[in-house]
């Protein structure tokens, strides 16, 4: 081992202590704007807005550059990710989680069980900007042809259509960024906002159960294993994920242990009576 | 020893030795405990009846109803009173009369008999299932001394039976205790019915009160557990703070429902069909008839009642969310079971044709039965039917459907029974001047209780409401439904008090008084000695207990 000489240490230490100091002057002048964030408006009240919906004529623009109407997504489930195509922060990953996720779930597929609809509410946004965000998320081709890119058509819908629905945003000019939830709303085949998922506390699976969840029960009877699943998991709003239904699988154990109490009753009388006349 | 070797040397000396009977293994002493404490039950739940239908005989708050749940001090509101005095009435005419009488009473008292057999398979699991179901009385009378009495109606919904101040638990053992105990009586009398019949008797011999009691107890052992894993879950969200039933923490107060009812649909056959097993014997032995079309009756109503009756639960939920595939294939379910009902029905019906009909008291109260079927029937369609269901549901147009097919018609039939085979209980008739009196005042008091009902229910009048001022042009019904249910009352109280004095000074009668071909009427005295039978039964190729154009 080399041996440190008492003139290193006589150097070091001052310029150790030198460097400390300067950095701890010199943050002040580095560190940014305290951020006037607020945290509560990331989160969705589900409670209360659970049921709600967006107006059915509200006009949106796709990323081809067709108006179309939020109706035209009825008919079957919809996940709506609420975001703006400039963003340089959560949106993208938001976007790309639920790509992935999508990518996961392999009972359901977009297009044919549910809509996937990524709608901006940045009124700044253009075919452009959609096309170039679009572009960045490098979508499957399956996928590519299901999810659909828009934006409002009207700017005044921009803050109606979304509050209806719970979700707010805002500017925040220290942060030079739009504040905003970063979640997945799941809409039934008739509009209703069904579920809020927020993208860090899910899996694969919780996708397709709130899509399932957001069929609200309607399940053609082909559908018997969706709607068995759907049974099968309940949401858990403490947590933020699907759990397993466990009254029900209680409930089913319970209805086989009256059976099997029968059948032990059987066993024990045949082997009581075999006994006895065997002693007679 | 063996139990059955016990139940030989426990015979039964003169004179009365309490002992003999709290320890009993004899299927017919535990029987007669059953009846006396279902009748305990009958007789506290019908005064919660009364108080109900005091407490509304008026618009606004009479507070009657707070005297009724023994709060004398009236520390509780009078809405509160009124769903604990709800909860009592319905959990005890359910779970600790109707079924315990049927299935308790009657089953034990008559099945051995019936089947030729000296004593059940396991007697000293019949009367552990006896102390159980004392037990669960006792815990259910503990509702008036406590001071959070229960008051979540008879199903124990959440979220309110999770949140309420009220004693939760006392629910919940009430029904732990009854289920143990039914489900230890359903064993016993399936391995009865199955392997313990006289020799020589085939299935297609025995009589349709066997037959529907083996129905009865097939329901009992494959749908109690599910309650029972239901009302536990409830007792842990309510005690240990989990959250099965609680929405906000991944669970789902619906699946309660869904549990709750997939049983207690299931128990109203476990209630009507023992109910319809007691008219086919009164009907056979009162027309002198075989049963009318037996085998269409076994095995395409009892047998059809057990194949579809896991199958109907949900249309008590249909304004619940649901599939509507899921709704309408309910629909078609509960209506499909009125089909095997219909052929029991008709099989019913049937046998009185070209009979020689003796109208004693059992068989007059098995006319009431039969109006009865035929009204509850008929207004069950119309709550089976899911676009007119939601009108109908949760208003008191389903309180008196039920309480024609499941309640008056049940009871009757209990009480028809009764009447019918005191003499093999205790040797003496009990058909007498005041039965008579007692039986129109039952009659005519029920119908001007239920009727009125069903007019106001079509009209709208909610449920479980305990006050109605938003509804005043209802009160003249509710005026004449508490007449009826005082007239009943009445009757009640006479009946009573004829069936304790017949069996202390009642006329004497013969060992088969109504002139019987089953097995105990014919092969045993009045009342039966233990082990039943003087000498082993048997029964030849050609014998049917309804053996009556011979």
């Amino acid at each position: 081992m080399p041996r440190i000489g008492w003139k290193c240490v006589a150097f070091a230490l001052p310029a150790l202590l030198l460097a400390l100091g300067a950095a701890d002057a010199a943050t002040p002048y580095f560190r940014r704007a305290p951020s006037d964030l607020n945290a509560s408006i990331l989160q969705i009240d589900e409670k209360s807005f659970l049921g709600r919906s967006m107006d059915a004529e509200t006009p949106l623009i796709d990323h081809t550059g067709r108006t179309f109407l939020w109706r035209d997504m009825f008919g079957k489930p919809t996940i709506l990710v609420l975001a703006y195509y400039t963003c340089d922060g959560s949106c993208a990953v938001v976007n790309m989680a639920l790509l992935d996720l999508l990518k996961q779930a392999k009972r359901l597929q977009a297009g044919v069980d549910f809509n996937v609809v990524t709608l901006s509410f940045d009124r700044h946004d253009t075919l452009e900007t959609t096309g170039a965000f679009r572009k960045h998320l490098d979508l499957t081709r399956e996928l590519a042809a299901n999810w659909t890119f828009a934006t409002f058509s009207n700017e005044a819908d921009l803050t109606t259509q979304t509050e209806k629905i719970g979700f707010k945003f805002f500017w925040s000019p220290a942060d030079r960024i739009f504040l905003h939830p970063g979640a997945y709303l799941f809409f039934s085949p008739e509009g209703k906002l069904a579920r809020v998922l927020y993208q860090q506390e899910i899996e694969g699976k919780d996708i397709e159960l709130a899509v399932l969840d957001a069929r609200q029960g309607q399940f053609a009877p082909r559908e018997v294993i969706n709607f068995a699943l759907s049974l099968c998991y309940s949401y858990n709003y403490q947590d933020g994920h699907y759990s397993l239904n466990m009254p029900l699988l209680i409930g089913l154990g319970a209805l086989t242990s009256g059976l099997v109490t029968f059948l032990v009753f059987i066993l024990v009388f045949k082997i009581t009576r075999r006994k006895r006349l065997i002693g007679a | 020893m063996s139990a059955i070797a016990e139940i030989e040397t426990a015979t039964v000396k003169s004179g009365f030795r309490l002992s003999e009977w709290v320890f009993t293994t004899d299927h017919k002493r535990i029987g007669i405990l059953y009846l006396i404490g279902s009748m305990a039950a009958f007789l506290v739940a019908g005064l919660m009846a009364l108080g109900i239908r005091i407490e509304q005989t008026a618009i606004g708050e009479s507070g009657l109803i707070n005297y009724f749940v023994l709060d004398f001090s009236r520390s509780i509101s009078t809405g509160t009173a009124y769903n604990v005095a709800l909860y009592f009435h319905g959990a005890a005419m359910i779970l600790a009369f109707l079924i315990p009488g049927l299935t308790g009473f009657a089953a034990n008292y008559l099945v051995p008999l019936m089947l030729g057999a000296r004593d059940v398979a396991f007697p000293r699991i019949n009367a552990l299932s006896l102390w159980l179901f004392w037990a669960a009385i006792v815990v259910a009378l503990l509702t008036f001394l406590v001071p959070d009495k229960p008051d979540v109606l008879w199903t124990g919904y959440p979220p309110y039976s999770i949140t309420t101040p009220g004693n939760t638990a006392l629910y919940v053992f009430t029904v732990h205790l009854i289920g143990f105990a039914s489900i230890l009586g359903a064993v016993n009398f399936l391995v009865t019915i199955i392997y313990m019949r006289a020799p020589g008797m085939g299935w297609n011999q025995m009589n349709m009160f066997v037959w529907t009691t083996f129905g009865a107890f097939m329901i009992q052992i494959v749908f109690v557990p599910v309650l029972a894993a239901a009302v536990t879950l409830l007792l842990f969200d309510k005690y240990l703070g989990t959250g099965f039933f609680d929405a906000a923490r991944g669970g789902d107060p619906l699946l309660y429902q869904n549990l709750f009812w997939f049983y207690s649909h299931p128990a109203v056959y476990v209630i009507f069909l023992p109910a319809m097993g007691l008219l086919y014997e009164i009907v056979a032995t009162q027309a002198k008839n075989p049963i009318f079309n037996y085998k269409a009756a076994v095995y395409g109503g009892i047998i059809g009642i057990l194949v579809i009756t896991g199958e109907v639960w949900v249309h008590h939920l249909y304004i619940a969310g649901m599939p509507d595939w899921l709704r309408i294939g309910m629909m078609v379910t509960t209506l499909l079971i009125s089909v095997p009902v219909g052929l029991m029905v008709i099989s019913l019906w049937g046998t009185l044709y070209k009979g020689a009909i003796t109208y004693n008291i059992a068989m007059r109260y098995v006319v009431v039965c039969m109006f009865l079927i035929l009204v509850g029937g008929l207004t069950g369609i119309p709550l089976a039917i899911t676009s007119l269901n939601l009108h109908l549901s949760e208003t008191s147009f389903v309180h008196a459907h039920f309480h024609f097919i499941m309640g008056l018609m049940a009871t009757y039939s209990l009480f028809a029974a009764i009447y019918f085979w005191f003499p093999k209980m205790t040797g003496r008739s009990a058909d007498d001047g005041i039965a008579k009196l007692a039986f129109w005042c039952n009659v005519l008091g029920t119908q001007l209780t239920f009727w009125p009902l069903f007019i106001i229910g079509v009209e709208g009048m909610p449920r479980r409401y305990w006050d109605y001022a938003m509804y005043p042009q209802f009160q003249p019904y509710h005026k004449v439904a508490t007449i009826g249910a005082l007239i009943t009352a009445v009757g009640i109280v006479l009946m009573m008090a004829g069936w304790i004095h017949a069996a202390i000074r009642g006329r004497k009668t013969s060992t088969n008084p109504w002139k019987s071909r089953s097995l105990e009427w014919t092969n045993t005295e009045s009342p039966p000695g233990p082990g039943n039978f003087p000498k082993p039964v048997q029964v030849g190729k050609d014998w049917t207990p309804y053996d009556y154009h011979r």
